[in-house]
């Protein structure tokens, strides 16, 4: 079963700026949420504010109905989140990091993840340091431990950075599986049109600290038929929120 | 079986710190310096501590629970500093930002030095039924400290807060990770991000530290009238400017290695920095009578220049705290050196920089 959330007037603050403005939405079903904005437009600081990692300065935050606005380690707890690569101890193993990353949230690795290992192919290095991984094996590593024990909400910032295509073909064939079989909400920070539109059953545009549009499934799959057009609208449409 | 409040917090720093120092001594050669080094440091550390506890002793009780107030306020300052990385940026966050496990984990890591200041404090009393007297007010003192140390923190991350609320109603922006617009500009944002020094240039911060250089030979001058303690003074000066000017360059060449820089050519960036401090020192002593100011500046350059070295070596070898590890036990090594056979000082240090460089020639990726 899906675990919704809803966000209300949440403003979130970075280095004594407001990167986060108000922003609301709801999300009542499982999918795939895909972000798109320009740099600085509060991607990042909203996606760390839902999982906890930052404070909100104002609103409030429901998740399963619960208002967890003011309870950072609650949401923690509930919502699966990719650290930043370079942010993983260079001393450890990824088998050393999963192990870690499982017991903090209470919860085992889950059988169901296997199909997402093996595209991340992180059985290759899973003894090697995290220390001497390239930058797209800490990128691997980082997902993986984010959906260690499949929480009902996974949150992943720019996850195919660093990915080699192939990598990044087969991980987004498994983040959709999961999401389908396992009724998974997904939110992820996208930097590529071409991915929210093959994958995401729903696409916000961020600019300036709030969400500009929304862009519903339906509207998605039909750029699939013309992408070039669907993302010169794209450019457009965040061109236009932005001036 | 219920979970123990902040095991896994405690788990995961032991398991980086013990993985970290085996990868610090992974190595043969690491191994023998260790051996050669660690028993004479702990000589060295008993002896001090000794000498500590004799001196404590004679101090009133107050004094004492000064010190010992103190001695709370340190670790728990990188304690605080810890858990705020561990809630923002660890894969362990959602235990970080438990209250309970917050504090399990800061009462874990405050037993080894609360223990230790109690024995330095209570060893030097004459009786046992003093020091058992005199325990709860030095606990009490101690846990003062640390209670201290996580107000600072919130009083500095509120005063930061307002200064950077200051310079966004002046409409600066803030950086951008990794998207700023050349390496020059970076470079400058990172010193001024840990010195404190205004967002400037290169070349603008050279002729800050030339300033400051000057600044530091006269003030010595104006407080002490004897040139042999003006000197003793200034070089105190130097010292402490170098070592900060060493302890704001990790995070600088760490960022030119990730850039492909050569480790060795990224580790000598400071130098730049400490030259302008020792013209500036040299320019303002010049007449003064202060000893051989350019042949002291000329020395101190050399010393900076190596321990920048090693440093840059360690940096692009090792994970960043294995690196400051094996950087604090090499300096230790090369003091004892220094001290008990000082012509063995100069080749142990070459010798070491070699093998490092050696090492460092055949990486790939840099341990984040």
């Amino acid at each position: 079963m899906s675990l919704s959330f809803a966000l209300q007037d949440v403003a979130v603050e970075r280095a004594g700026v407001l990167a986060v403005r108000g922003v609301s939405y709801a999300n009542d079903a499982a999918g795939w949420i895909g972000i798109v904005g320009a740099n600085g437009s509060g991607k990042t600081s909203l996606l760390r504010a839902l999982a906890g990692r930052l404070p909100i300065r104002s609103g409030r935050i429901l998740i399963g109905g619960a208002e967890l606005g003011r309870d950072r380690a609650a949401r923690a707890a509930a919502i699966g989140f990719a650290v930043d690569a370079a942010m993983l101890p260079g001393e450890l193993t990824p088998r050393e990091v999963f192990a870690i990353s499982a017991r903090a949230r209470d919860a085992v690795d889950a059988p169901a993840l296997a199909r997402l290992r093996e595209a991340l192919g992180i059985d290759a290095f899973l003894d090697q340091t995290c220390g001497t991984l390239s930058a797209g094996m800490g990128q691997r590593v980082a997902l993986f431990a984010a959906c260690l024990d499949l929480p009902r909400i996974v949150i992943l910032d720019e996850p195919f950075n660093w990915l080699d295509p192939l990598t990044a073909y087969d991980v987004k064939a498994a983040l959709r599986g999961l999401v389908a079989a396992e009724d998974l909400t997904l939110v992820t920070a996208l930097h590529e049109v071409a991915t929210l539109t093959a994958c995401c059953s729903r696409g916000l545009l961020m600019a300036d600290g709030r969400i500009a549009l929304t862009i519903e499934q339906d509207e998605l799959r039909a750029g699939l038929s013309d992408p070039t057009g669907f993302e010169a609208e794209m450019i457009a449409r965040l061109r236009g929120a932005r001036g | 079986m219920p979970a123990v409040p902040g095991r896994t917090l405690v788990a995961y720093d032991l398991l980086i710190l013990s993985k970290g120092a085996r990868a610090a001594f992974g190595g043969p050669r690491d191994r023998l310096l260790l051996l050669i080094a660690a028993p004479l440091l702990l000589l060295i550390a008993i002896e001090g501590a000794g000498s500590v506890s004799a001196t404590l002793g004679e101090v009133p009780a107050p004094g004492r629970m000064l010190a010992a107030m103190l001695a709370g306020l340190a670790p728990n300052l990188a304690i605080g500093r810890r858990l705020a990385h561990l809630r923002e940026h660890s894969a362990v966050a959602a235990a970080a930002l438990r209250r309970e496990a917050a504090a399990a984990y800061a009462i874990f890591w405050n037993a080894f030095p609360a223990c230790l200041a109690m024995a330095l404090f209570l060893a030097g009393t004459g009786s046992v039924a003093e020091a058992a007297a005199l325990a709860p007010p030095l606990l009490l003192s101690y846990a003062a400290g640390a209670a201290a140390a996580f107000a600072a923190r919130r009083a500095h991350a509120a005063a930061r807060l307002g200064l950077a609320r200051r310079r966004a109603a002046r409409g600066e922006r803030r950086p951008l990770r990794l998207t700023a617009p050349s390496r020059r500009r970076r470079v400058a944002d990172l010193i001024a991000s840990r010195t404190g020094l205004p967002r400037l240039p290169l070349g603008a911060n050279m002729l800050a530290f030339t300033a400051l250089g000057a600044l530091a030979t006269a003030s010595s001058l104006l407080i002490h009238a004897d040139p042999g303690r003006a000197e003793a003074f200034a070089a105190l000066a130097f010292l402490l400017l170098f070592a900060l000017l060493l302890r704001q360059q990790a995070a600088v060449l760490r960022y030119l290695l990730f850039l492909g820089d050569a480790p060795a050519g990224a580790a000598l960036v400071p130098l730049a920095l400490a030259g302008s401090l020792a013209v500036g020192a040299v320019a303002a002593a010049a007449g003064t009578g202060l000893g051989k100011p350019a042949l002291a500046a000329a020395a101190a350059l050399l010393a900076f220049a190596a321990a920048a070295l090693l440093r840059g070596l360690h940096h692009a070898v090792r994970p960043r705290r294995a690196a400051d590890l094996a950087i604090h036990l090499d300096f230790a090594a090369f003091l004892v050196a220094g001290i008990v056979l000082p012509w063995l000082a100069l080749p142990l240090l070459a010798v070491r920089l070699f093998l490092l460089h050696r090492q460092a020639q055949t990486l790939r990726h840099i341990a984040p």
